[in-house]
């Protein structure tokens, strides 16, 4: 039982962190968009996070970076179509929103903004995909990883 | 009485059709008639891409093709299994297909609009217009669904299909 719920909050950890990411990519790229110089480097950095983040977690977890099993690949297709959905409906909506409505929604003009714009897309993409990961992992999965 | 010898002509053109888009045609589940009537799709959306950035037109092309690719996908799930819900086995190649078909337009629309950063100053093309706005944002879905929906496609063997068809 013990164990159970220290997994429990191992996985929350993981929830945690990602949407913390998530959230300072968020304001990293309002940052950006407001023409701050450092928000461009903000978003970027919370993306290269998100990468090492992914790789490094599985890597500590197991010793090494191992071929995925059935269950692990199913939960990894999850999560990156997951992902990538939202990542990929959030541009799409905002740039038919930009195109239907004529309030001066933001878009992206100087270089800076449009990198943000990039780090930010495939960021989001990372964070979703570990925080589906993260929560689709049953507790006596990482337990035995853990044992491992 | 004579013994029926059959057509000659129609069994051959049946031939050429089982051999071109494989068994399943005349319900619309095919996988591989699936994935040509997609790469048909693709074909159109980069066309209308093409024409809207050159001009007025093209932005409704771009949406023909976006509605005919989630059409297509509605239309093949529910010939392929009505209202029930997904096995095991459709759900990991529905995830599977949507992760391609999702993470595939992500990352090449990432790509481009990191390079916009560099280069839009020397020319590189990059939506202005609202008409070039909305045909990038349905470009972009439309991709999502014409890519996902022939990984699904790819990954269906034709066993499967026969299956379908038998029940």
């Amino acid at each position: 039982m013990m164990g159970y719920r220290a997994n429990m909050i191992a996985n929350w950890k993981h929830v945690i962190a990602n949407a913390a990411l998530m959230l300072l990519a968020f304001a990293g790229m309002i940052a950006a968009a407001r023409g701050v110089p450092f928000g461009m480097r903000i978003v970027m950095l919370t993306t290269l996070c998100s990468f090492g983040y992914t790789t490094f977690v599985r890597a500590r977890q197991v010793g090494h970076l191992p071929r995925l099993d059935e269950r692990e690949l199913a939960i990894a297709s999850e999560g990156i179509g997951a992902g990538a959905l939202v990542s990929l409906g959030l541009a799409s909506s905002w740039s038919v929103m930009i195109a239907v409505t004529d309030k001066g929604i933001w878009y992206p003009d100087a270089a800076d903004e449009w990198q943000a714009l990039g780090f930010f897309l495939l960021g989001l993409m990372m964070q979703v995909k570990n925080l589906v990961v993260a929560m689709s992992t049953p507790p006596y999965a990482a337990e035995l990883l853990d044992e491992e | 009485m004579m013994a029926f010898k059959g057509n000659k002509a129609a069994e051959k053109l049946d031939r050429l059709a089982i051999a071109g888009i494989g068994t399943n045609a005349q319900n619309g589940v095919a996988p591989r008639l699936s994935i040509l009537a997609n790469l048909l799709f693709l074909a159109a959306g980069i066309a209308g891409l093409v024409l809207c950035a050159q001009g007025d037109v093209g932005s409704g092309l771009v949406f023909a093709a976006m509605f005919a690719a989630s059409t297509h996908t509605v239309i093949v799930e529910q010939r392929k299994r009505g209202n029930a819900p997904l096995d095991e086995r459709e759900r990991a190649i529905f995830w599977k297909a949507t992760a391609i078909g999702a993470g595939v337009p992500c990352v090449l629309a990432a790509c481009w609009v990191m390079l916009l950063g560099n280069f839009a100053d020397q020319g590189m093309w990059q939506p202005d217009r609202p008409e070039e706005w909305r045909a990038s944002g349905f470009f972009i879905l439309g991709l999502m669904s014409q890519i996902a929906n022939i990984a699904s496609a790819w990954m269906t063997p034709s066993y499967a299909a026969d299956l379908l068809d038998d029940e």
